[in-house]
């Protein structure tokens, strides 16, 4: 009796039909995108400082690209935190899928501290994307390394500050950093403590201008507190992540110009749409990239939050505004404008 | 790379002695010098006409060069600062200019200014040097170019925002004319010497064969001619006229023996100097792959093991391979012969070389490396064994140093020339280089080795008891242990794996590299005379032993302690030192310690011991480095081996003097 042994005909009709197979399978396998935007659409509540910025820009248009459908329900408390509890029970009311928060004041009080979450005043029960938290671990918002919260994760924006010193220095020497900040701002006050202790192997020393020690900060503090810095020697005005200076921001540069003092910023709106001279800082839109892909990996992909990690962006932009170096006659040195973004 | 001790002497004979007289002969005296000095002098002349010929040749092709790439450095720079001038910001108002100059100077030594300067040549930016010394270099260089110390090229740009005309003006150092001499003068020093140490023996070689032999042997006939007896016939043939004055005087005598009824006979000299070349060739091709050793067989290998680790395994399995062959050739060669068994030697060493340079995987590359060890190891027991077997006692010692000069010199030309080869042609082409060598060495054994010389007798073996007692003196135990042993372990571990591997990695060039191993056996030779008239004059051998391996322990330590490329050329060049202040004492202290046994059985089985001892410790360096660095790091497993030199030391100076001398022994010579 005769094998029978597949000719090469044989052979090739079988791979025809797998490869058939193949292609009938990827046209009745939709992918995960299409089969969401088939779906309804999801509903993220965002909590808002001071309305849209170009990280919810950046947020939006994650979405949009990635044809993923969604339904962005937007509280803004215009710089008021005591609006917070009335949206936690708005929220409540109507729960959306995920809430999404900006800022360190608006994200401690709805997430509260990793070891003090309050389910009556807190968000505990629905997951929560944060943006623009500076220092998520030394605010308690972030649970200390080798712990994590169940429902929060987030993207933060700032660039180390041994990166920020050494982006200052690229400008030009520095020695003395002057601060002016909200002393009742928990993030101010802990990126204060941080820059003193680098200082120390770094080599440069902090002059603090604390506002609101005594009462609440008005933006008329904010000038003598400019010159103070001048007479003591400062050598640039450093502004960090503190929501009252970034109010006022103007305020401060313009103190700045007149005592001819050069202003640097951490954060991007300071450059980009106020008068700081440079900075090192995180583009609000890709951040906001950042958070909707974690808002994406949470509820498309079903990863709980725990385990997405809380990230800052691997690239900074070393942003320079000419008007503003203009005015101080402080012009950036050749090897800047190789990589600085130039403004004008 | 070998040892600097002289080969394993004939059983009975005093190698202790021969050692001292090979030492004290390293350094020729009379006519060599001229001769050396002859040679120096026609190569330099030679050398430094051709030198000078190329580099006026080249000078103008530089000089196009340099200004190709000043012209390129000017539009980089001055692409900055227009960029700055369409960003707005004023000419005089810019700034970091110099930082920017010194950036590039960074990359391009031989620029020494750069310049943004006006219609009126003002300076209004400067870097390298000061805006007032780049004035005045461009208020000389702008009607007489020639009359400045610098290349000064100009890159005119558009204009600057309020129509002022400016330029680049770069200044570069004419003796960028010279670089490609400069940069390469270590090169070029290391070839002028090897080329000078080849020079020197082939005219050494040309000049005995040809001159001195026939006129040793005419002087031996013509002096039993003069004493009437016409018993000896001149047999060492020359084409020369010393050739011919002899034919005919050889034929005088057979006229005049065949008259009073003799029969003279033909008197010739072995050519002993051959071997000086032969032990030198098979060594040369050895170690001319030495400083790329490490990192080759690590990219070999890394596909199959980690590649530090599987250098040390080829490493080590080469230097066993050595070890133990050595001994068994010993067993053959009076068998084999000398000739016979340097020409497998050779050939297995062509083999292994060759096949090393085109090896694919661990396992190919182990059994290349060990065809080459038991190559190396054949060779070596060859010349060895001809020099022993072609000597008697009057001339044993002057034969013995003869080959030690020869394996001398390729010790320190081998790693230069290979550290050279290997930058410009690569690591593969370096092994074909010493297995073109290895392939010549088997063409010119047959010119250079006299096939007649064969051993008489097998060497004495001794009983199971008499070497029970000789292995069971504590004293010889202790340096063994701890001396002989641990010396060639650190050897092996240090320079011919950790060095190559940590001043390649620090960014040393294969040619710098290979000038810090040829370190050691510079120093060792410069050094080795006076430490062995020193050792024989104190009679102290074993302190001279301590004192060699308190010396490899201070510099491996001072390597681990600062791995930079200069500390290490220190640390090879002390480990040179010590191991010339050790090596030999080891031998002599060695004979010493067991001065009843040898009284018996003679030298042979106690420096065999000492040798497969030191072997088996240099087959484990290499693995033991690899080891270690893949455990810690390189310059940790520097530390460790410092360490543990220095432990094997301070044991060595605490039980050498305290345990109890040999006992008797009572077995007898088979």
């Amino acid at each position: 009796m005769k094998t029978q042994r597949p000719d090469k005909g044989g052979i090739w009709r079988s791979g025809g039909l797998f490869t058939a197979l193949i292609v009938l399978a990827c046209l009745f396998v939709p992918d995960a995108n299409a089969q969401q935007s088939a779906k309804e659409p999801l509903k993220i509540a965002m909590i808002l400082w001071r309305g849209e910025t170009r990280v919810e820009e950046g947020f939006r248009a994650y979405f949009s690209e990635e044809n993923i459908p969604v339904e962005l329900t937007v509280h803004d408390i215009g710089r008021d935190l005591s609006k917070i509890p009335g949206i936690i029970d708005d929220i409540r009311n109507n729960p959306p899928d995920l809430v999404y928060t900006w800022g360190t004041g608006i994200t401690s009080a709805v997430a509260g501290k990793y070891n003090a979450a309050d389910p009556a005043k807190n968000i505990t029960e629905l997951p929560i994307v944060f943006v623009m938290v500076s220092s998520p671990w030394k605010t308690g918002i972030a649970a200390p390394t080798g712990q994590s919260r169940p429902n929060v994760t987030g993207a933060t924006h700032m660039a180390p500050l041994a990166a920020q010193i050494n982006a200052i220095r690229a400008y030009r020497p520095m020695d003395k950093l002057g601060v002016v900040y909200n002393s009742a701002e928990d993030n101010s006050v802990s990126n204060i403590n941080d820059l003193t202790e680098l200082g120390k192997t770094m080599g440069f020393d902090v002059l603090a201008a604390p506002l609101g020690t005594d009462r609440a900060p008005t933006p008329d503090d904010i000038g003598p507190a400019v010159a103070s810095l001048t007479k003591r020697g400062a050598d640039i005005l450093y502004i960090g992540p503190d929501n009252f200076i970034g109010n006022y921001r103007d305020i401060l540069t313009d103190a700045g110009f007149a005592n001819g003092l050069a202003a640097f910023s951490a954060t991007e709106l300071e450059v980009r749409d106020g008068q700081a001279m440079l900075g090192l800082v995180s583009r609000y839109e890709l951040v906001g990239r950042l958070a909707a892909s974690k808002v994406s990996e949470i509820l498309i992909d079903g990863v709980s939050p725990a385990d997405i990690p809380i990230e800052t962006l691997d690239r900074f932009s070393y942003l320079v505004r000419l008007s503003a170096a203009r005015k101080l006659n402080l012009y950036p040195p050749l090897a800047l404008l190789d990589y600085a973004e130039i403004i004008e | 790379m070998t040892d600097f001790s002289p080969p394993k002497a004939a059983p009975n004979s005093q190698p202790a002695q021969h050692a001292d007289h090979a030492h004290s002969r390293l350094l020729p005296k009379g006519t060599i010098w001229i001769l050396l000095l002859l040679s120096t002098v026609t190569l330099c002349l030679a050398l430094i006409s051709i030198s000078w010929r190329a580099a006026d040749l080249a000078r103008d092709e530089l000089q196009t060069e340099i200004t190709e790439k000043a012209e390129i450095e000017a539009r980089a720079l001055g692409e900055k600062i227009e960029k700055a001038l369409h960003l707005g910001i004023p000419l005089r108002g810019i700034v970091g200019f110099e930082s920017v100059v010194d950036k590039l100077r960074d990359g391009d030594p031989d620029l020494v200014f750069a310049a943004v300067t006006n219609d009126q040549n003002d300076v209004l930016h400067a870097g390298g040097l000061t805006g007032d010394e780049i004035g005045l270099t461009l208020a000389v260089a702008t009607p007489s170019p020639d009359d400045t110390p610098y290349i000064v090229t100009r890159l005119a740009l558009t204009h600057d925002n309020d129509h002022e005309d400016i330029a680049i003006v770069l200044g570069h150092t004419r003796a960028a004319l010279m670089r490609p001499v400069t940069d390469n003068l270590f090169d070029i020093a290391i070839i002028f010497i090897i080329t000078l140490a080849l020079s020197f023996e082939l005219m050494l070689l040309v000049l005995t064969v040809n001159v001195a032999l026939p006129v040793r042997v005419a002087r031996k006939v013509l002096g039993n001619v003069r004493d009437r007896k016409f018993t000896l016939l001149h047999g060492q043939s020359t084409h020369d006229e010393i050739g011919q004055f002899m034919e005919r005087i050889n034929a005088v005598i057979s006229s005049t023996a065949k008259k009073i009824g003799t029969h003279p006979q033909t008197e010739r000299e072995v050519r002993l100097i051959g071997v000086r070349m032969l032990a030198f060739m098979f060594v040369l091709a050895e170690e001319l792959a030495r400083p790329i050793m490490p990192s080759f067989f690590s990219q070999v290998t890394s596909s199959s093991l980690d590649g530090q680790l599987g250098a040390g395994v080829v490493m080590a399995a080469h230097l066993l391979m050595v070890a133990l062959a050595m001994p068994i050739c010993s067993l053959f060669q009076e068998r084999v012969g000398s000739l016979r068994m340097y020409l497998c030697g050779a050939f297995l060493a062509t083999l292994g070389l060759f096949g090393t340079a085109f090896a694919a995987g661990i396992w190919d590359l182990v059994l290349w490396r060990a065809l080459s060890g038991i190559g190396y190891a054949t060779t070596f027991v060859a010349c060895q064994s001809y020099v022993l077997n072609a000597t008697n006692s009057s001339n044993r010692t002057q034969g013995t140093a003869m080959m030690v000069s020869g394996i001398m010199l390729a010790d320190i030309c081998g790693p230069a020339i290979g550290g050279i080869v290997a930058g410009h042609f690569g690591p593969d082409t370096t092994f074909l280089g010493g297995a073109a060598i290895a392939s010549l060495a088997v063409a010119l054994a047959f010119f250079l080795m006299d096939n007649m010389v064969r051993g008489k007798t097998p060497p004495p073996i001794p009983t199971k008891a008499a070497l029970k007692a000789m292995l069971g003196n504590r004293r010889l135990q202790v340096l063994i242990l701890f001396a002989a042993m641990p010396a060639k372990l650190i050897l092996s571990g240090f320079l011919y794996y950790l060095t190559p591997i940590i001043l390649l990695q620090s960014g040393a060039t294969t040619a710098e590299t290979g000038r810090v191993i040829m370190l050691y056996g510079l120093v060792a030779i410069l050094t080795g005379w006076f430490i062995a008239k020193w050792t024989d004059k104190s009679q102290n051998e074993t302190r001279a032993v301590g004192i060699g391996g308190g010396l490899t322990a201070a510099g491996l330590l001072l390597a681990g302690w600062m791995p930079e490329y200069a500390t290490f050329a220190v640390a090879v060049a002390v480990l040179g030192l010590a191991q010339a202040t050790s090596i030999p004492a080891q031998l002599s202290a060695s004979l010493k310690l067991s001065k009843d046994f040898t009284e018996q059985h003679g030298t042979g089985p106690v420096l065999a011991v000492l040798r497969l001892t030191e072997r088996l410790g240099g087959a484990i360096g290499p693995l033991l480095a690899a080891g270690l660095t893949l455990w810690v790091g390189t310059t940790q497993a520097v530390w460790i081996l410092g360490a543990f030199a220095a432990v094997s030391v301070l044991c060595f100076e605490l039980l050498i003097g305290h345990v109890p001398a040999e006992q008797k022994d009572e077995g007898t010579v088979k």
